[in-house]
């Protein structure tokens, strides 16, 4: 696992630059990948599973690995590292956007309904922003 | 083939030992002369660790005073294939070839402000070789490298390379049963669905062709004990012959001549998880059978020493209710068994977890076991100061997933 959050892009010829200037947020879903028999991860924290294990060939370039390195390389995590509560990265910023009240909660009656409905409208929900939003 | 008697000649510093290998930094210029080779040994294996991140270290060799290979280094240890050209036979018999190290630029001096010494890149073991299909992998895997991380840059989401990095799964089957207090093995068995009995071994890695050729580690995340794997040699033979390094986690129960046989001499990194420093303790995370693991440590040590100082062995310790008050213990152990480091590895984090188990006679409820950042700091900070006292590396992975430039960055 590796982060690169807010590193300013350098300029390319500065001689002191060990190259980290300009990297995506977290560089394992180019550098990384994890053939297991519950299935294909894009990092060791990653949940839910891509594919099955024998998709590993295919999976490399699936809609969810490329579309959580479009995220990444855009400097924010993906729906999908947003499901891997494990990943220090993710538990790091949230915590950190916590903290700063960037992340409202939703009203108590909401959150009461989706508990009463067995958190499907959440699912729903996540299931219909993450089709509308741009790759 | 074994490795050379090197004479070491101008801008070398002394060996140092980082951890990992011993080794030399080199200057930003550096000369060696190397002993007559086997006929059979036209190429050479050399390990070099480099602090930069995006390949523009390039290291020139020559040999003899004939430009051999041109390398862009990779970041940390990498294994690099050298093609010395023909064994030609030397004017005096015991004579040696010289060879030129340059760098195209070394290790900026912001990053060791205390260090005023001009340093280009580590230089670890050297050893010949002669087998000329290995070092055509060698070069797919250092364009696929180079290739990788310009994808990366480029912010490509399709790729054509290949990861450095490939998570695999060598056994679903552990020796520990019922598992261990916190481990998810009946969630990750559900997931395995049939996978558990696949058989995945050094012939499956072979046969994942551009994905194996090109990854540098091999990390086995598998929810089983890889110890037991009954090709356990041919694996870590295969992943030693192709210069891969091996990360393996194992829960200490399964050492055998057997399997420490397999270990000795491989380059890998050992992970033994007891989290425990007392037969009482583990009982409560694990079972009764703690006698035995000491001694069968012990031993892994002797018999490493003997051989090249691997498998690398770090002791993973996951701070948690139950055993935080055997943190000063866990680092007297380590030192008894001259461990290469003491892992401080957090509990997974899961959001409202519902695993209670009793064992031991511990009531253990994972969402009571869980420490908060602060807990999880001042652990931390014992830990720094039992290091100093007891002389074992502490390797914290709260800071796990940050790669920052070395310390002194600016």
């Amino acid at each position: 696992m590796t982060e690169n959050a807010e590193r300013p892009v350098g300029p390319a010829e500065d001689p002191d630059d060990l190259g980290y200037s300009g990297l995506p947020l977290c560089r394992e879903p180019w550098e990384s990948y994890y053939i297991l028999r519950r299935g294909i991860l894009p990092c060791c924290y990653g949940n839910p599973i891509d594919r099955d294990m024998e998709d590993w060939k295919a999976a490399w370039n699936s809609e969810t690995m490329r579309k959580i390195r479009s995220c990444l390389g855009q400097g924010k995590l993906s729906p999908y590292c947003l499901e891997s509560p494990g990943c220090p990265i993710v538990h790091r910023i949230l915590t950190q956007k916590e903290l700063a009240g960037a992340i409202p909660r939703p009203p108590l009656v909401l959150r009461w309904l989706n508990r009463l409905l067995f958190r499907i409208p959440g699912k729903v929900y996540r299931a219909v922003r993450d089709r509308h939003r741009p790759r | 083939m074994g490795a050379p008697e090197v004479v070491f000649k101008d801008g070398w510093y002394e060996e140092e030992d980082d951890g990992f290998y011993r080794f030399r930094w080199m200057r930003s210029r550096a000369s060696l002369v190397l002993p007559p080779r086997p006929r059979e040994g036209r190429f050479l294996w050399l390990h070099i660790f480099s602090e930069y991140v995006n390949h523009s270290q390039v290291l020139s060799l020559a040999l003899g005073g004939r430009r051999v290979a041109e390398l862009p280094l990779l970041q940390q240890w990498s294994p690099y294939s050298v093609d010395l050209g023909p064994s030609v036979e030397p004017v005096e018999p015991s004579q040696g070839q010289e060879f030129i190290l340059e760098l195209n630029k070394v290790f900026p001096r912001k990053y060791h402000p205390d260090d005023d010494r001009e340093l280009g890149v580590r230089v670890g073991p050297m050893s010949f070789h002669g087998d000329a299909a290995g070092h055509e992998r060698f070069l797919l895997f250092l364009d696929n490298a180079r290739r990788n991380f310009r994808e990366m840059k480029e912010r490509r989401t399709v790729l054509s390379s290949h990861p450095l990095t490939l998570g695999i799964d060598l056994y679903g089957k552990c020796n520990i049963s019922p598992p261990c207090v916190y481990c998810l093995w009946d969630k990750m068995k559900d997931m395995e669905g049939g996978q558990t009995d696949l058989v995945v071994d050094d012939r499956t890695l072979e046969g994942y062709g551009p994905f194996f050729t090109s990854s540098r580690n091999l990390i086995n995340c598998s929810f089983g004990e890889p110890l037991l794997h009954p090709r356990l040699a041919e694996i870590l033979e295969l992943c030693e012959r192709e210069g891969k390094f091996v990360e393996l986690s194992t829960n200490g129960q399964a050492f055998t001549p057997r399997t420490i046989g397999a270990l000795v001499g491989k380059a890998v990194k050992l992970y033994v998880s007891l989290d425990a420093a007392t037969a009482e303790t583990y009982a409560k995370i694990r079972n009764d059978r703690w006698d035995g693991i000491v001694p069968n440590l012990e031993r892994l040590n002797r018999e490493r020493k003997k051989a090249n100082g691997f498998p690398k062995i770090f002791m993973v310790f996951m701070p948690m209710k139950v055993n935080r008050d055997d943190l000063e213990e866990y680092f007297r152990l380590c030192r008894r068994i001259e461990a290469d480091a003491l892992v401080l590895r957090p509990l997974i984090y899961i959001h409202k977890p519902k695993i209670r188990k009793d064992r031991g006679g511990y009531h253990f409820d994972y969402k009571n076991e869980y420490l908060s950042d602060e807990e999880f700091r001042d652990i931390a900070a014992r830990a720094e100061e039992y290091s100093r006292r007891y002389g074992v590396v502490v390797v914290s992975q709260t800071s796990f997933g940050t790669t920052a430039p070395p310390s002194g960055g600016g």
